[in-house]
């Protein structure tokens, strides 16, 4: 089923299948396997049980289907987790960063479509991890490929559009946004059969803010000269955001910020690095593990957590208010280079300056033209401030390995100023 | 001091064609050598390095220092510490210097890749820009050529000079190309005018690749493509500006490499 929120006609009406595409065990057995390994990046920081955390999710949430609870899945960040957690249904974010889920995609979708898009849908295809769990998956039009995307996902799923206008604009939020925002509760009321009563969605929000207190309260130890925690750990953590039980993960972060706190930095000779652009998710660590040879990421202005970042601001607490409230933080700050005249600059200049950065690397994820057109007006800007800037250009095959660090390992060098550089 | 140490270094470059051995003591070269790479990194940069002691009349034990860089790098492990072959290209043609002046822009041709690395005022590396996916501003691409019009590639260059009529080739892919100069051939054209228009269209992709970090005076040309002479005077043509080649071009980076050995003592 596929239709857009808000309007009553359903879309696609003739036929047309796609091909029968079987689990592949093998494939799930190794991601899990390098999640444990990977997982071992926490556990140096003293908090345990990060190996098993998916396996043991995956688990849960297969008992709560059993037990009449409906999963809500989503690609990026539009969507107020906070409706659905209100609503009784789980929230979950299928954007993947699996490369093998590639190849199953490809089958049906062209070559030169974004690796993330095609990651993301061969994932749910093929009923990869939790990824095929969603009762329904909401789509934001926030770039071609999405959107098309929405027709292959509908053959077997439900799936919701949201129309994102072009403008991030106060009277573009109120005419064509906070609408639909409104519907999008009502369509999830009718989901979880269970209205949402004004209590609940205050609970909801207040629990959400507790997950973006202990983000910022994490991303300001990473400001400190010697922060306690890379890149490679933060978003580790960070990423199990994308599927875990909210109140679990605060009160996990939570421990974590007690341990970090104390923690004597290990990090402090290296150049402290700011990587924008195209979102990294895991397990697709390949650029940030490079870039980590060399230099700290000590912060990350992508699209993979920036939500995380910004608060509900309610100041009205009625339920007009708080929907109100919710919809203005999924959309008035949204980074994401599908809107016009992006104000993303302003963050990066002001980043810059909180987190001490000696450099700035710019993810390219290939055949993405947004963030590729987006590269030139942030060189401008990161010229005229004199930060060193490197770009680079890839997808999630492990070929270009060898490029990437020779390119990261010789920016690094002329920041540091090593062999006789600056 | 770069040149007033008795330190004996040694500067291996594992391209992915050919690996480069410099052997430098004193600021002199006392021992260079060159060898194919082909599948084995760590066998090549063995070889040569065995080649250029024995020129250099030293063993191994003399070594007070030895620098691996270019792409098979890490795969060198008796070196002592690895950098990268920008890093090494600007030590180097910072330290041999130009006849016309300050070095602004190097540009790199070798045997599978390309490269193009601005330096600031102090003779750093500012920004770089580097073609690792396209054979076609390349030394394969001359290869390829040559092997078509069954010629040595050293003939090349020089042949290209005599050209009074370059034909401008349209494809910008090495295969392609190689079609259009087939068919040139059938068409019966003048051998040196194709081959002066192969070296306009490399030549062409080296502008355009330096241009992407800015072609600032003294343009400095080095890697096994700038032996080409035919190359270096489709560059000035194209850039209205003299292009400076230093003596044994291909072991620039190499030299680098060992350069940086010496400031690591």
């Amino acid at each position: 089923m596929l239709k857009i929120v808000g309007e009553k006609e359903e879309i696609e009406k003739f036929e047309w299948n796609l091909p029968k595409i079987f689990p592949d065990k093998k494939v799930e057995k190794k991601i899990l396997k390098l999640w444990e390994l990977d997982s071992k990046e926490i556990e140096k920081i003293g908090v345990k049980g990060y190996g098993k955390i998916i396996s043991k999710r995956i688990k849960e949430i297969r008992k709560m289907k059993e037990n009449g609870k409906k999963v809500v899945g989503y690609l990026c960040n539009f969507i107020p987790e906070e409706l659905i957690y209100a609503s009784n249904c789980i929230p979950l974010r299928v954007c993947c960063g699996i490369y093998e889920s590639i190849n199953v995609a490809e089958k049906i979708l062209p070559m030169d479509v974004c690796p993330l898009i095609k990651s993301s849908f061969g994932s749910t295809l093929s009923k990869l991890l939790w990824f095929d769990l969603c009762d329904v998956i909401i789509l934001p039009t926030s770039c071609d490929g999405k959107k098309k995307l929405a027709e292959f996902f509908s053959k077997f799923k439900d799936v919701w559009i949201l129309h994102l206008p072009n403008l991030k604009t106060e009277d573009e939020f109120n005419r064509n946004f906070l609408p639909l925002i409104k519907v999008l509760k009502e369509d999830l009321e009718k989901l979880s059969k269970k209205r949402i009563s004004r209590d609940e969605l205050e609970k909801s929000i207040k629990l959400f803010h507790k997950r973006t207190e202990v983000f910022r309260k994490l991303n300001e130890l990473r400001k400190k000269n010697q922060p306690p925690i890379n890149g490679i750990g933060f978003n580790l953590i960070l990423f199990t955001s994308f599927f875990e039980d909210v109140e679990r993960w605060i009160k996990n972060i939570n421990l974590l910020y007690k341990k970090l706190e104390r923690k004597d930095s290990k990090f402090s000779e290296y150049p402290k690095v700011m990587l924008i652009g195209s979102p990294i998710i895991w397990p697709n660590f390949k650029l940030l593990k490079i870039v980590e040879e060399f230099a700290v990421v000590v912060n990350e202005t992508m699209c993979s957590f920036e939500h995380l970042y910004t608060p509900v601001e309610v100041d009205d607490w009625s339920y007009e208010g708080m929907i109100r409230a919710l919809a203005r933080k999924y959309f008035l700050p949204s980074i994401c280079p599908c809107f016009l005249g992006n104000d993303i600059v302003d963050r990066i200049l002001q980043r810059i300056e909180d987190y001490k950065i000696d450099g700035i690397i710019y993810h390219q994820l290939k055949n993405c033209l947004l963030f590729d057109m987006e590269y030139y007006k942030i060189k401008f800007v990161l010229e005229k401030k004199g930060t060193p800037l490197l770009r680079i250009q890839t997808d999630y095959a492990k070929e270009d390995v060898e490029q990437i660090r020779t390119r990261v390992e010789t920016f690094i060098n002329i920041i540091k100023g090593k062999y006789g550089n600056k | 001091m770069l040149t007033n140490n008795n330190f004996i270094t040694a500067g291996i470059d594992v391209g992915s064609v050919a690996t480069k051995v410099v052997i430098l003591k004193n600021g002199k070269i006392v021992g260079k050598s060159l060898t194919l790479t082909k599948a084995d990194p760590f066998h090549a940069a063995t070889f040569a390095l065995k080649k250029a002691l024995k020129e250099a009349r030293l063993h191994k034990n003399n070594i007070n220092f030895i620098v691996a860089t270019g792409y098979g790098r890490r795969a060198i492990e008796f070196a002592n510490e690895t950098v990268t072959e920008i890093i090494c290209n600007a030590k180097a043609a910072n330290f041999l210097g130009s006849p016309f002046g300050k070095i602004g822009t190097i540009i790199d041709l070798g045997g599978q890749d390309s490269k193009a690395i601005l330096l600031d005022n102090d003779g750093k590396v500012e920004r770089f820009v580097m073609n690792d996916k396209c054979s076609a501003g390349t030394g394969r691409f001359l290869e390829v050529m040559a092997r078509t019009l069954e010629l040595k590639l050293d003939e090349f260059g020089k042949l290209s000079l005599k050209s009074k009529n370059p034909i401008k080739i349209n494809s910008t892919c090495t295969i392609f190309a190689e079609t259009e100069i087939i068919s040139l051939i059938a068409q019966k054209k003048k051998v040196e005018d194709m081959i002066a228009g192969l070296h306009f269209s490399i030549a062409e992709k080296l502008v355009n690749l330096a241009s992407q970090i800015g072609i600032k005076d003294v343009i400095f040309f080095d890697g096994g493509g700038a032996k080409n002479v035919g190359i270096k005077v489709a560059l000035e043509k194209m850039l209205g500006k003299k292009v400076y080649v230093p003596p044994f071009p291909e072991y620039v980076v190499a030299l680098g490499a060992a350069l940086i050995g010496v400031e690591k003592c």
